[in-house]
């Protein structure tokens, strides 16, 4: 995990970051710890440790990542330096490249499938090391003008489409979806776009924790539910308030 | 000689065997030997450890313990047991593959898939 | 289990071999080669060249039979081929139709 000091939550034991179900991102991820999408990602994800793709969590990029764990939808190509796992009720329609894959009865699956580390895309793990050695500024390829400052230990880029997207973007970037549910996910929403830009450039805390009140959406979230998830919100929600500083200004640098 | 005539005695290829060219059968086959060719079985095909296939195989279901290269075809499933090898494109309604196998192929199932992510998928993502 | 057993149902078209017991069940045709022991039971069908150690026949064999040690033809066995066997038995009520040749 990452050597990052942790200034809250102590007790925390793992890092992840949560996309809740009713969230909807557009764009690209990268990160250094856990991502677990229970919501909807479109574009590209980039991790070093382990994505998890929740029963009615739709992934539709391109995905690499140590390990990926799927029960639910993914459409795009999979790289992972260790293990790809497709449970039960994991649908998965592209190609995997990784060292073990684990099939599951009940769990369809359509496309290649390589173990033996020759990839099919571009040298998976030259760019997966890379995502941790590189300033983020150079990583994030030009996509928009991504000022995904390496403050968090994960970082989005793109258009970030919330249910609430015609609500004001986020300070911290804790997305609470309002009562009154934007209509479906759009495509695209270019009223959203600039809201990363401008949570980097404003908010040196920013800490890209997507966050998501299931009882707020429809008021009928099982209270034990509601309750295990916002402990793992919490823990989410920790991740770092101490970035390399460097990294920080060469962002900041390159944006201006 | 003693006749082994049960009805249900299993058909095995020993692992002494090798058989070159094509086989086709209605029953359940153990292979422990070597098979270069074809199969065609609408039965349970068991490719033990030491069992090693060189051949396209079309059956009702099989289970992959030893190695095969060739492509796959089977009506119900194919199963890829931990220390097997399979190389080729293999197509089945359930495909389980279980950790430690290694696979190297296309793999064809049938995805169900909510109707707006088809239309993503049919417009080529 | 160390034989192997081509089943009732089974069809094998193509080439056999190796160094262990045999039991037909089923029919195979082309050729094999085996230095064990080959059984052809009464339904099981043969239309290859055999070579091999001994061979009994409760079934049908098409081709030629060479064994380095014994052939048998059982009772009510079919047998169309050249037999070529240091040692040979045929049954009383078996078919055979071809040459012997004992001096292998």
């Amino acid at each position: 995990m990452s050597a990052l000091p942790r200034s809250t939550n102590d007790d925390d034991v793992t890092e992840e970051t949560v996309v809740g179900p009713a969230i909807s991102i557009r764009g690209r991820i990268e990160g250094e710890e856990d991502l677990r999408v229970e919501g909807r990602v479109e574009g590209s994800i980039s991790l070093t440790e382990t994505l998890y793709v929740e029963p009615g969590g739709v992934v539709l990029a391109q995905v690499e990542a140590r390990d990926v764990v799927i029960s639910g939808i993914v459409i795009g190509d999979i790289t992972a330096l260790n293990c790809v796992t497709l449970n039960k009720a994991a649908k998965h329609v592209g190609n995997i490249s990784s060292p073990r894959v684990i099939i599951a009865d009940g769990a369809s699956f359509r496309g290649d499938v390589i173990m033996d580390g020759e990839g099919f895309t571009p040298p998976a793990r030259e760019r997966t090391r890379a995502t941790s050695t590189v300033p983020r500024s150079t990583v994030s390829r030009g996509q928009t003008a991504t000022p995904s400052r390496a403050r968090a230990a994960s970082s989005v880029s793109g258009s970030y489409d919330a249910r609430s997207a015609s609500a004001p973007a986020p300070r911290r970037e804790v997305v609470t979806p309002s009562r009154e549910r934007a209509p479906e996910v759009r495509r695209s929403a270019p009223a959203a776009t600039p809201a990363p830009s401008r949570r980097a450039h404003e908010d040196d805390d920013d800490t890209v924790v997507i966050k998501q009140h299931a009882a707020l959406r429809k008021g009928e979230a099982p209270p034990e539910a509601d309750e295990e998830k916002s402990g793992r919100r919490r823990r989410a929600k920790k991740s770092a308030r101490s970035p390399a500083r460097g990294r920080s200004k060469a962002g900041r640098r390159g944006n201006s | 000689m003693a006749l082994p005539t049960a009805p249900d005695a299993p058909c095995v290829i020993g692992n002494q065997i090798l058989i070159r060219g094509t086989l086709v059968g209605e029953e359940d086959l153990v292979v422990e030997g070597r098979i270069e060719g074809a199969i065609t079985l609408a039965g349970h095909l068991i490719v033990a450890e030491a069992g090693v296939i060189e051949a396209n195989l079309d059956v009702d279901s099989v289970e992959v313990r030893g190695e095969v290269i060739g492509d796959i075809s089977a009506a119900r499933s194919i199963t890829i047991q931990q220390g097997a090898r399979v190389q080729g494109n293999v197509r089945a309604p359930r495909v389980i593959i279980n950790d430690g196998a290694r696979f190297r192929g296309s793999i064809e199932m049938k995805v169900d898939l909510p109707e707006d992510l088809a239309k993503v998928l049919a417009r080529g993502h | 289990m160390a034989n192997t057993v081509i089943g009732s149902t089974i069809v094998v078209d193509g080439e056999i071999s190796g160094d262990e017991d045999l039991v037909i069940l089923g029919t195979v045709k082309g050729q094999i080669s085996l230095r064990e022991n080959i059984v052809v039971e009464r339904d099981g069908v043969v239309e290859a060249n055999v070579e091999t150690a001994t061979i009994t026949v409760h079934g049908s064999v098409t081709g030629d039979i060479h064994a380095s040690d014994r052939a048998e033809l059982r009772a009510d066995c079919r047998v169309v081929g050249d037999i070529h066997a240091p040692r040979i038995l045929i049954a009383d009520g078996a078919s055979f139709k071809g040459n012997v040749d004992m001096d292998a």
